[in-house]
């Protein structure tokens, strides 16, 4: 094993390049930096600021300081958004991309059909969220939705209302995302079709089983893409709105509560820096992510 | 060995039959459904139509232009993404390649789009686009629409810039080449499945985009397919087969175009490639 | 090469076609904008309307904009542009931002105009109009005019000229008490209603539950008063007893009455468990006469019948509708003086006896100020349901506003109807149930 990892480790890094004029890199970044300028800079500067005030959205915020935070840390829907975010983060991280990297796998070994299901699997992600819910409402209908007739075929007293009962909706707003891992499939499978065809070769010359060579070669190699995927499913599980809103809306009680949910409350009720104060702390959680996930899965280094 | 080969084929086959079937179900159903009454789709919503009609979807062209809807969706979300690719790649593979002062910084700041939240992005984007005199206009939308998805395609694209071997750009040099046509001819082509990817994503992310098309525009003539869909989910509605009918007619064209596009587009990106 | 040659040609038309908008010249956004056009001697503007197409405000609204074209032909001209209704608000508030509000505003978010839009000079004063013509201020609800009225005297909103209570409507197929139900008693009322069932709505803001519970309120000892006391500062103290019996009493209709269903029905599921024979009443304002008229038979199941739907007020003769209120329309402080002058053409337009009645016809209400014409009163017979509620609209009854315009917004379309599931199921109680109202209200009001 060790003289095909041998043959992947990191070659130093060349500096011819890095000669190049600094020139050109600029204007390279040029398009992206004018883009974040015009469309991010001002919103990120305001978030964080007003979060220290007390704003409507139109007359000039007064500073209040702490205020903000002090009230969400001391209100219990916060603080259910967050337990909820940690449950919800660690199952997008482990089963949801689990799923979407496995499926990867299986597409890449090309068996008949392969080309029709990564298509398949794409449609879920043509169809808008708000639409999604809404098929999902009835799929999980007590009375008339598909998943319920199914299971009283087996058993026939059952009868739960998935969407609107502790504590089942927690797992139905989760049911609702946890397979549709199209995003990570496709990171993944682009990581692995990437991979030298003589590495395989190699290994196999040397003897290395079908799931050492994944095990092995294959899997460290898309840990890059793993560790993009598992920034994409975490930050979308802090955004996550519309699956909520348009199913639970956070309930019953603050089962499903997010923080997504109370920004937009804050916002109904002309709270704009309270508002804001919640987006901080999305912001926060997600930067701790994106560190912790840069470092975990050495997203800087690259493998060739 | 034979008896285990059969089992990864088989353990292959379930897992790709259990993808297509959580996936393509609820859009049947909803197609389904379309041709149902209310009634119908109320007291047994699995049950095939009683007949089929094309009633509710004749009242849905006459009523909306959809042609039209269509033509706005594909040049917003087309164009946004072709440009926006090129755009993206550019920044994703210096930061990829190269070591300059502010590489960190501006990795990190380009990243931490992903964590704006939309509704803080509302009032300077309108006030943008505004000043530009692009509101009421698709253009205007399309303007946005290439500040989407800015975090997740510089992610795609970095890993795929930095997955093409460095010994390849030396080679390019030692021949001769500048810095933009290593980057054209050599990179570009060889970060195909990231292109791809992150440009499958970009497009579907603003085919779908509801929130911004609507704010920015009101004329029949520059509106997009979710905004369409809008007029069917409003507070009152109770017509589930008039909803499921729209529906229908606003997914569908995402679906045949994307079916048609994935093919297209990894074929084009691969004759490139062997061209450069 | 062919790429190549694609993606520059894209971005350079794209990059034009940026030029070429911003470059001064009449883009398409214009025609939103304030500009009257005086070519002609036609003044013309162009407004955003949710109540257009698909909406249900648009059977009524559409044609009444196409009767004042017509009306005024060679003169005024208003163009409608149809616009969702969800985001419509959003819209608004981020056109006032830029200062390009259309002539005619269409309402908006009440707190947004009372505490944002009014108070910073963003409407035209109609107070002096109003006192010039007398024919429309005769007309306006003494309730709306006082609240619309500011302490400088000013007027920015119209107030209303009607009010449309809402009551429930029932299904006499399945269910017919044959006695006037809105003079009973609730406890009358609930013996008579046996065991029938009532479609309710929990999901979303919890609407049609909503409704029931104001009329429970409303019930109460002192209940009205306290859901007006909401008019002024919204209520945040929900631990009293009358909340808290009101909230005992739906809880059982939740648990004995709801329809099959009822638990997480959007509205959509409420008006179709109604008009498929599942529930034999439903809460609702008087504009779902519609859906009940012989073209909307399509929508109807399971043997469902629109003529065999009454309606009738709320028992103890309560209409659910806030009279002090801001009115339908208000005329953008940026409006030139032509567009001012079709604006106020406009507002008398839809404020006359004619447009007045019409209105009443079609969408249900009352407007106690005008003297209605003999054939108005014959044609208000022919819509059953309509001509219920206007029976049983009278001198006594009482007005009560709907719980969930007296809360906190964020409490109303989001925290009540999180709660409503657990409060059916059992799991929360009445007094847990206002606790938790209470909480929810504190801290969304918190400063």
């Amino acid at each position: 094993m060790n003289a095909i990892r041998g043959r992947v480790a990191r070659r130093p890094r060349v500096s011819r390049m890095q000669r190049a004029s600094y020139k050109w890199i600029y204007l390279f970044l040029l398009p992206t930096i004018v883009i974040f300028v015009l469309f991010y800079a001002a919103p990120i500067v305001q978030v964080f600021l007003t979060s220290f005030t007390r704003w409507d959205g139109f007359t000039s915020p007064e500073f209040n300081g702490l205020r903000n935070y002090i009230n969400l840390f001391t209100n219990s829907a916060f603080l259910q958004s967050l337990k909820n975010l940690f449950f919800w983060c660690l199952v997008a991280a482990t089963l949801h991309v689990g799923f979407g990297t496995l499926v990867a796998f299986v597409l890449y070994q090309k068996p008949r059909g392969w080309k029709a299901t990564r298509a398949v699997f794409m449609i879920p992600n043509v169809i808008s969220a708000a639409a999604w819910a809404m098929i999902y409402r009835f799929i999980f209908n007590n009375d008339f939705g598909v998943l319920n007739n199914i299971i009283r075929g087996v058993n026939p007293g059952f009868d739960v209302q998935w969407f609107y009962q502790s504590p089942w909706a927690f797992w139905a707003v989760t049911l609702t995302w946890l397979f549709y891992a199209v995003i990570v499939t496709l990171v993944v499978l682009g990581d692995l079709m990437n991979i030298p065809q003589e590495l395989g070769e190699a290994a196999r010359l040397d003897g290395a089983t079908g799931w050492q060579f994944i095990r092995y070669i294959q899997l460290p190699l898309c840990r890059s893409a793993i560790g993009t995927s598992v920034i994409c499913s975490l930050t979308a599980r802090i955004a996550m709105y519309e699956q909520i809103s348009l199913t639970t809306a956070g309930g019953p009680g603050n089962d499903t509560m997010s923080l997504s949910i109370l920004l937009v409350n804050g916002i109904l009720d002309y709270r704009y820096g309270y508002a804001n104060a919640v987006g901080v702390v999305m912001f926060l959680i997600g930067l701790l992510i994106l560190f912790v996930v840069n470092k975990l899965f050495r997203m800087d280094e690259s493998d060739y | 060995m034979k008896l285990k080969k059969g089992l990864t084929r088989t353990f292959l086959y379930v897992v790709e039959a259990f993808v297509i079937i959580i996936s393509a179900f609820p859009i049947l159903w909803v197609i389904m459904s379309a041709f149902k009454t209310n009634g119908e789709i109320l007291s047994d919503p699995l049950a095939l139509p009683s007949s089929i009609s094309f009633d509710t979807f004749a009242h849905l062209f006459e009523t909306y232009n959809f042609p039209v809807y269509f033509l706005n969706s594909l040049l917003a979300a087309g164009v946004s993404t072709v440009v926006s690719l090129l755009f993206y790649s550019m920044g994703a593979y210096v930061i990829a390649k190269f070591r300059f002062p502010g590489r960190r910084l501006l990795y990190i700041l380009f990243t931490i789009t992903l964590l704006v939240p939309s509704h803080s992005k509302t009032q300077p984007i309108f006030s943008l686009i505004m000043h530009m005199g692009l509101y009421d206009n698709i253009w205007g939308v399309t303007f946005v629409y290439l500040s989407m998805g800015m975090a997740m395609s510089i992610f795609i694209l970095k890993a795929g810039f930095m997955a093409v071997p460095k010994t390849l750009d030396e080679a390019a040099i030692v021949d001769g080449a500048g810095f933009v046509r290593v980057f054209w001819r050599i990179n570009l082509p060889l970060a195909k499945n990231a292109l791809t990817t992150a440009g499958i994503l970009m497009f579907l992310n603003n085919w779908n985009e509801y929130y911004f098309a609507s704010l920015l525009t009101v004329s029949d003539s520059q509106r997009t397919l979710p905004i369409a869909l809008a007029f069917f989910t409003s507070e009152f509605s109770y017509n589930y087969t008039q909803l499921f009918s729209a529906l229908t007619v606003v997914i569908l064209p995402g679906i045949i175009l994307y079916a048609l596009a994935q093919e297209k587009v990894q074929a084009s990106v691969a004759t490139a490639g062997i061209k450069g | 090469m062919k790429k190549k040659l694609i993606a520059g040609i894209l971005a350079g038309s794209m990059l034009a076609a940026l030029a070429g908008c911003g470059g001064g010249e009449t883009d398409p956004g214009a025609a939103d904008s304030p500009s009257g056009s005086g070519s002609g001697g036609v003044i013309e503007i162009t407004i955003p309307s949710y109540k257009t197409g698909e909406n249900v405000g648009a059977v009524f609204f559409e044609p009444q904009v196409e009767r004042f074209n017509q009306l005024y032909e060679g003169q005024y001209k208003i163009n409608l542009e149809s616009v969702p209704q969800d985001g419509f608000n959003d819209r608004l508030k981020q056109l006032a931002q830029q200062n390009m509000l259309p002539v005619l505003v269409q309402g908006g978010d009440v707190d947004w105009m009372a505490n944002i839009a009014f108070p910073n000079g963003m409407a035209y004063d109609l107070s002096e109009w109003l006192n010039e013509t007398p024919a429309v201020k005769d007309l306006l609800l003494e309730d709306g005019l006082e609240y619309c009225t500011n302490e400088d005297g000013s007027i920015y909103s119209l107030p209303l000229a009607t009010v449309r209570p809402t009551g429930f409507f029932y299904n006499s197929a399945l269910w017919d008490p044959q006695e006037d139900l809105s003079a009973m008693s609730m406890d009358e009322f609930l013996t008579a209603l046996g065991d029938q069932k009532i479609a309710f709505s929990t999901a979303e803001n919890g609407w049609v539950a909503a409704l029931f519970l104001t009329a429970l309120i409303a019930e109460e000892d002192g209940g009205v008063e306290w859901l007006q006391s909401g008019v002024e500062t919204k209520i945040t103290d929900f631990n009293t007893p009358i909340f808290i019996n009101a909230v005992a009493r739906l809880q059982e209709l939740l648990q004995n009455n709801a329809a099959p269903n009822s638990i997480g029905a959007a509205y959509a599921d409420a008006a179709n468990s109604f008009m498929s024979n599942q529930a034999a009443l439903i809460s609702n304002g008087p504009w779902m006469s519609t859906d009940f008229a012989e073209t909307n038979s399509a929508n109807w199941s399971n043997g469902f019948n629109g003529a065999d739907v009454r309606a009738s007020l709320f028992p103890g003769q309560v209409g659910i509708a806030n009279t002090a209120c801001f009115g339908e329309w208000w005329i953008s402080a940026s409006a030139s003086e032509e567009e001012l002058e079709l604006a106020k053409a406009f507002l008398e337009f839809v404020y006359s006896p004619e447009e007045l009645e019409a209105f009443l016809l079609a969408e249900g209400g009352d407007a106690p100020k005008l003297e209605y014409s003999d054939g108005f009163k014959a044609q208000q017979g022919e819509t059953q349901v309509l001509a219920d509620l206007a029976a049983d609209t009278t001198e006594e009854t009482v007005f009560a506003p709907c719980i969930l315009d007296m809360i906190p917004a964020s409490v109303a379309n989001s925290d009540f109807g999180r709660l409503l599931p657990s409060l059916a199921d059992g799991t929360y109680s009445p007094e847990e149930f206002a606790q938790w109202m209470t909480d929810s209200a504190t801290a969304a009001t918190a400063e």
